[in-house]
């Protein structure tokens, strides 16, 4: 009797309206890719989806502007035919002029979500996000998988490193280390989209400068992250002929970076980095442990001299994408002031130190 | 049973004054039967005649004894008791000369001066498939020997296997219309008392006018009747049998079936294959952890996939999602529902093949599952992503070494696949749950169904995901309570002392 009273009761629960939350994937109109501008007052979306069958190489995409980025997904709603849907996005490309705001405000609605791809990476473009996101590429691929793999294998070659949408959440909102995203610009000559190197945050708002592809190599060496591939080329002579043959490129095959801070008031930074290198291409070169020394003294001056140089950039920038607050915060918290950090960052007397080692020449004697 | 009939089954043999009144007396209360023959034979010693069913003794046979008892030189009384030969008693009644010769012996009577001498002269016709492997349990390497309909037979393979002191049989009769016979197995010296006096009682309560086959006996014994798990081993491996009396079970087989119904088991052994141990224990594990997975594949597959496809697809990796929605576009079905209609194709087919002639089971099987499935996917009801499942499934739930549990998870995966359409996850989960509570709770002749795991026993996981090698799993499995717990001692002493 109990038994049956109870299953009556389960089964007429059973007879209970209530909402169902299945989302059919044959319903959903997956976007991979979305841009975000300014236009005006409001903000100005742009998401691109991949085609759905074999027969069509582009996808399709749609435009709307909104107050919000809801706001403007919810129009954009209304002229699709099925449900659109944020959860396998893979890039969020914003354009320079939004990202020069406060970028959590777009973002928010992002974070929100918790059916969204948060290993999906974010990207500041030149100009306008719509507008690199509509030039014809000359790619096979669709412009989807175009720009994530070109974010992959920026990734790859260490100009970049990995960069989620969960991992920028953690730098938007720590006050002793800057975000900082790829930096995505339009190849007039080629036709072909390109990271052309980091752009670098203050807070949360993008300070207009940016690391070339060299320095975003060594800003990536400093910060410990690289890829799987790290190269690095520069002119090492003057008067060979042809002028290739001035350069040489060494690939490192462990190179780190320990930065260490003084426990006084000026807090005097020393940034220590550590390289092994193997050298990949240089024709003219004579693997006798004489010009193997000229090598690496030259290389730890040049990497000192570009070091010193990014250290500055940054520095002006106000930008801390080393962390160097964070570092400072945790072991001398009494010189910590999260208010005036930024000002302090900036006058911050920084010495690099290089330790070279050329580990192989890649030519057997 | 009306009056008459009461009466005749009571009568003595002796209170009869002649043969053609026994006879027809014999005949009366076997119904009149029309296969129920009688046949005079001349001897010096006064009138005789030899009563038999035609249709249950073998006729040359019968003609040997009866020629051989004729030409014998023989004096009433001296005559010894052979296998082939009984001395009835005079004051047997109609009945036990019935019941005699419905099982198949010819009941030969004598009349003279000194009153009746009867005997029974045993030539059953015995006809009998021959030993073959057992088509559902068939094995790559060791015996290929199968139990036939016969349940002498089984017993002698079964003896022939083990030649132990202590090996018992118990003979049980059941059925009160078929009288069948049961015969019951273990190892006395193994097998825990309680245990096996709890199988006899549960086969002597049996109530039932008949019993066809073990199968039939099965339902009135198992603890659980409403469980989709089955709580007995069924096996037609004589191999089989006598590893699991080894281990302190106990086999119930029957007269005219080839199956031994073995309790108690747990839900492990029915992933168990007499391969495992006739290979090396490497293969052994492998297989093992194979089929275990199969398990899993063949419930849960559908109902992932249709919790994917309907609730959770944000868990698909980045490249599988475009194709994943490349291949459900434009489908018009829910994925329940094309589900549903796949794996009913797939039963259908089987099921099909199953009662079709051999070669053309093939070709049902082959055509059926390309062309529909081609077909399915061109026509746009189904995606392809879809037949990769179900197809995955089927192949999964013919991998257990068991046909019930074949059956059962070839079921269990319903539920689950309309508890995934209806909540995703959320809905697995609380199968999941509900189908762990029953497992744990289901018990197989009183010991719990799913034994090494709960309760947890740390020396017979050596025997459950994975196989060890045969020399380190010295104790019995608990799971039969044997009495006896060790198995065996050190078999590879030499091992160490040419070590040292």
């Amino acid at each position: 009797m109990k038994i049956k009273s109870l299953l009556l009761v389960i089964c007429s629960s059973l007879l209970l309206t209530g909402c169902w939350d299945e989302r059919l994937l044959k319903d959903a109109y997956l976007v991979y890719t979305m841009g975000m501008d300014k236009e005006g007052d409001e903000v100005a979306i742009n998401i691109y989806v991949p085609p759905f069958d074999q027969f069509h190489t582009e996808g399709s995409s749609i435009y709307q502007v909104g107050r919000t980025i809801r706001d403007a997904r919810y129009i954009a709603n209304s002229k699709s035919a099925e449900n659109i849907d944020y959860s396998k996005l893979q890039l969020i490309m914003m354009g320079e002029d939004l990202a020069k705001e406060d970028i959590y405000f777009y973002l928010d609605a992002l974070y929100r979500n918790p059916h969204n791809n948060l290993s999906a990476r974010l990207a500041v473009v030149e100009g306008k996000a719509g507008d690199l996101l509509h030039k014809p590429l000359a790619t096979q691929k669709n412009t989807t998988e175009y720009f994530t793999g070109l974010i992959r294998s920026a990734e790859f070659v260490s100009l970049m490193p990995k960069m989620s949408l969960q991992y920028a959440c953690t730098l938007l909102f720590d006050p002793g280390q800057d975000l900082y995203l790829p930096y995505l610009a339009f190849d007039e000559q080629t036709n072909r989209g390109e990271v052309s190197g980091i752009a670098l945050f203050n807070d949360k708002k993008f300070t207009g400068t940016v690391l070339s592809q060299e320095q975003a190599t060594l800003f990536n060496l400093i910060n410990n992250k690289l890829g799987n591939v790290v190269r690095l080329t520069r002119k090492y002579k003057e008067k060979e002929e042809p002028e290739t043959g001035n350069y040489m490129t060494i690939e490192t095959t462990m190179g780190k970076a320990k930065i260490k801070i003084e426990n006084n008031a000026t807090l005097a930074t020393t940034i220590k980095i550590q390289i092994k290198a193997v050298v990949t291409e240089y024709a003219p070169l004579v693997p006798d442990e004489k010009a193997m020394r000229e090598v690496e003294e030259w290389w730890t001056k040049e990497i000192k001299k570009d070091a010193e140089e990014l250290v500055g950039i940054m520095q002006e920038a106000k930008s801390d994408g080393f962390g160097i607050g964070r570092k400072v915060a945790a072991f001398h918290p009494q010189h910590w002031d999260e208010k005036t950090w930024k000002d302090k960052y900036a006058e911050l007397p920084v010495i690099v130190e290089v330790d070279f080692k050329l580990i192989g020449t890649g030519l057997i004697d | 049973m009306d009056k008459d009939k009461r009466i005749n089954q009571d009568k003595k043999i002796i209170e009869m004054v002649s043969i053609p009144e026994l006879f027809k007396e014999v005949s009366f209360f076997l119904g009149n039967t029309q296969d129920f023959i009688k046949r005079d034979i001349s001897v010096d010693e006064g009138e005789a005649f030899c009563m038999y069913i035609e249709t249950l003794v073998d006729r040359e046979r019968l003609e040997e004894l009866l020629e051989w008892f004729q030409r014998s030189m023989w004096e009433v009384g001296e005559v010894a008791t052979t296998s082939d030969f009984q001395i009835i008693k005079a004051d047997s009644s109609i009945n036990d000369i019935g019941l005699r010769i419905v099982k198949g012996e010819a009941v030969l009577w004598i009349l003279n001066d000194n009153g009746w001498t009867g005997f029974s002269l045993i030539c059953p016709l015995n006809r009998f498939r021959a030993i073959e492997e057992p088509k559902n349990e068939q094995v790559v390497r060791g015996s290929h020997a199968g139990f036939n309909e016969s349940v002498l037979t089984n017993i002698n393979q079964i003896r022939s296997k083990m030649r132990s002191k202590n090996l018992v049989v118990r003979y049980l009769t059941i059925g009160k219309e078929t009288n069948s016979t049961c015969v019951l197995i273990y190892l006395d010296n193994i097998a825990n008392q309680m245990v096996v006096e709890e199988y006899i009682m549960r086969v002597q309560a049996i109530d039932s006018d008949m019993a066809f086959s073990i199968g039939y006996i099965e339902e009135f014994i198992e603890d659980n009747s409403w469980s989709p798990f089955p709580q007995f081993l069924n096996t037609e491996r004589p191999d089989r049998v006598a590893a699991n009396l080894a281990e302190g079970r106990i086999a119930l087989m029957m007269e005219g079936s080839p199956t031994a119904l073995i309790g108690p088991v747990n839900f492990f052994a029915f992933y168990q294959s007499p391969d495992d141990y006739n290979g090396r224990f490497l293969v052994g594990t492998f297989y093992r952890l194979l089929r275990i997975l199969s398990f899993v594949i063949a419930v849960f597959l559908p109902a992932l996939y249709i919790a994917v496809i309907g609730f959770h697809f944000e868990i698909l990796p980045d490249d599988l999602a475009l194709p994943a929605r490349r291949a459900v576009e434009g489908v018009p079905y829910r994925p329940i529902v094309e589900a549903l209609l796949l794996e009913l194709t797939i039963e259908l087919i089987r099921e099909a093949g199953i009662r079709l002639p051999n070669p053309i089971g093939q070709t049902i099987g082959i055509v059926g599952g390309l062309v529909i499935g081609d077909a399915v996917v061109n026509a746009g009801l189904i995606s392809n992503l879809m037949i990769i499942v179900v197809a995955l499934t089927a192949i999964s739930s013919f991998v257990v070494p068991s046909v019930e549990m074949n059956t059962t998870v070839r079921i269990l995966r319903f539920p689950f696949m309309l508890l995934a359409s209806g909540f995703g996850f959320y809905g697995i989960a609380i199968g999941l749950m509900l189908l762990t509570i029953h497992l744990v709770k289901l018990e197989s002749l009183r010991s719990p169904y799913l034994t090494p795991l709960a309760p947890f026993h740390i020396s017979s996981l050596k025997d459950m995901f994975i196989r060890m090698p045969s020399w380190l799993q010295n104790k019995r499995p608990p799971g039969a309570s044997p009495i006896d717990k060790k198995r065996q001692g050190d078999s590879r002493w030499w091992k160490n002392e040419r070590e040292k």
